[in-house]
């Protein structure tokens, strides 16, 4: 259970977040929606203590994150940053890093155990020996889901992890990482700007503006109302084949759309 | 663990071997290097010679003085420089996330020459001794020496405090680097518009960085430091591996960015201060070893450092014995042949483009 609680955030005398509380089974997916520059990555940042919070407490499973060391740290909160660099470095290799928390300078048959069993559940076999700098946006995502993976983390942070991928990979991503999320049992923290893709695979939705919760709620809980509180621009929620499909309704011809 | 994994991870097992095997064969190309070394120069000594003196055995008293006290300290001095800057170089690139980064990029050479020069000029070391002021120009090589260390400390420090300030980005360390190596040449510049010819001499002498001036107790502490850092730098190859990820991924991993990137950073200095200090100035072995490596056997630093730290002593090792050889009898400062070989080398390994 990840328990977040009262966590603030100042930077240069401007309060980010002011008071952002929440709770987080294992195995669920949590959406944090919300502006851009609103403070998403910041949120996930204070969770693993990249970004030190000015204020409030994570407890996973009752233990609290931020008084833990870096390498501690590590072992409990997988992170997936927006941007990953490349370096001459393989598949394998840049995988195994995952598990860098756990090791010393010796690898052990159960860390390239780990490796291979995350590297074949990605779906990456045929890239394990290619370098990363060869590699696709979306392979490089998958190689990089796969490195806090082998984290074996109890808490996984993914921050937009799909934002910069075609719709196929965006989908094979996300599903390949739901799979993953429910076998492990990792709350899991993300976010994301595509509403869609969001309402998709989130089992809940944190909408967050001017540095508070407006609403957490199921992502079936989702109302036009609070999407248009959150962003400013009225929208629609069309439902095809029980899939909620969020149609922003512009200015122009609000007056007969919104009716 | 599934027929797949065990076939990808046999896959790995075989990878990984070939990587370590060519770090063995740099490292084995050492002995023969070292043994042409030792027996090539004005005095040829026969291979089979020089190795019967190593290890001990009967040989004529001049191939004996000839190896231990002249080309054996030169040769070893080559091999630990060549090692501590390469490896210094490597680590550099990878903290500052820049290709260009070596004791230049920082600025660190630059600081050591000025020290050099401060020492000839204001604290008097430069006077000619007796008559034979032409052949060595330095009177005082302590102190000479001490001052380069000094002033290269102090870039490294300067460095050190800008980071710690504004944060351990590589830019801001890069572009204080760039500065301060711009201030201090410009310092050495002023002091050799009012030095005399004999001043002068002493402090283009020194910059050229030569092998031969080392005597063994320095032999001894440029070792024993090249040795730790070589070490530390060794453990600390999956965190480079980390940063080159990203600072965000790196720290998602538990890795300390900032400290790994200020102590790496004065770790490198101090092994470039103390080569410097003790040989003068050799040039793009920094630079370009870690390149040529890195297109051999890619950037996984666990690999990288080691087979830099063998690349960085054989290639010093052979320029300096073609130093020896090219215009012979005459010998030139091997960082002479560094400086000319350095630049097309680097030139080859842009075209090449990195892929």
């Amino acid at each position: 259970m990840l328990h977040v609680s009262e966590i603030g955030f100042v930077y240069r005398n401007r309060t980010v977040l002011e008071r952002i509380g929440f709770e987080l089974r294992p195995g669920r997916i949590l959406v944090i929606l919300g502006p851009n520059g609103v403070g998403k990555t910041t949120l996930i940042r204070c969770l693993n203590a990249i970004h030190k919070p000015s204020a409030g407490a994570v407890l996973l499973e009752g233990e609290d994150l931020l008084r833990l060391s870096p390498p501690r740290m590590a072992k409990r909160v997988g992170y997936v940053a927006q941007r990953t660099e490349t370096a001459r470095l393989t598949v394998y290799d840049a995988v195994l890093m995952g598990r860098k928390p756990h090791m010393g300078l010796r690898v052990a048959q159960a860390d390239c155990d780990k490796t291979g069993a995350a590297i074949a559940q990605l779906g990456l076999e045929p890239l394990a020996l290619r370098h990363i700098d060869e590699l696709s946006g979306g392979e490089l995502q998958k190689v990089a889901i796969a490195r806090a993976l082998v984290q074996e983390p109890r808490l996984l942070l993914l921050d937009e992890p799909t934002s910069a991928l075609d719709l196929r990979n965006q989908f094979e991503i996300l599903t390949l990482l739901r799979d993953a999320v429910r076998e492990r049992g990792m709350a899991t923290v993300m976010t994301m700007h595509d509403l869609n893709t969001a309402l998709r695979f989130a089992d809940e939705v944190l909408l967050i503006k001017g540095g508070n919760i407006l609403a957490h709620v199921p992502a079936d809980g989702i109302t036009p109302d609070l999407i248009e509180a959150t962003y400013g621009l009225p929208v629609a929620i069309h439902h095809l084949d029980g899939v909620p499909v969020v149609v922003p309704q512009f200015r122009k011809d609000a007056s007969h759309a919104a009716e | 663990m599934t027929d797949a994994t065990a076939h990808i991870g046999a896959g790995y097992r075989a990878y990984t071997t070939r990587k370590l095997v060519i770090v063995a064969l740099i490292g084995l190309a050492l002995v023969p290097a070292l043994i042409a070394a030792l027996s090539l120069g004005p005095a040829a000594i026969p291979a089979n010679e020089v190795a019967r003196t190593l290890i001990g055995l009967e040989v004529p008293r001049r191939s004996e003085l000839i190896v231990w006290n002249i080309r054996l300290p030169q040769a070893l001095a080559a091999i630990v420089a060549g090692a501590g800057l390469a490896v210094a170089g490597a680590a550099m690139q990878s903290i500052l996330r820049n290709p260009l980064g070596s004791p230049f990029t920082l600025g660190i050479s630059q600081a050591a020459a000025f020290g050099a020069a401060f020492a000839v000029m204001i604290l008097d070391t430069g006077t000619p001794q007796g008559a034979n002021a032409a052949s060595v120009a330095i009177q005082d090589p302590t102190t000479t020496t001490a001052s380069a260390f000094a002033f290269a400390l102090l870039a490294a420090a300067i460095i050190t405090l800008v980071a710690r300030l504004r944060g351990s980005a590589p830019e801001v360390m890069v572009l204080t680097g760039v500065a301060l190596g711009a201030l201090f040449s410009a310092g050495t510049a002023f002091l050799q518009f009012f030095a005399d010819d004999i001043q002068l001499a002493a402090i283009v002498f020194w910059t050229f960085g030569d092998t031969a001036r080392v005597d063994w107790s320095e032999l001894g502490i440029l070792s024993a430091l090249t040795g730790v850092a070589c070490l530390y730098f060794l453990t600390q190859s999956w965190n480079y591996n980390a940063i080159d990820a990203g600072d965000e991924t790196a720290r998602g991993l538990g890795v300390r960015v900032d400290g790994l990137r200020i102590f790496g950073m004065v770790m490198a200095s101090l092994l470039t201060a103390v080569s410097i200090a003790f040989l003068g100035i050799i040039g793009f072995v920094g630079l370009v070893v870690p390149h040529m490596i890195r297109r051999v056997i890619g950037a996984d630093h666990r690999f990288l450092i080691p087979a830099s730290i063998f690349g960085g002593g054989l290639l010093l090792l052979l320029a300096d014995t073609a130093a020896r050889l090219i215009l012979s009898p005459h010998v030139l400062p091997v960082s002479v042949l560094t400086a000319f070989m350095g630049a097309p080398v680097f030139v080859f390994l842009i075209l090449r483009g990195r892929r």
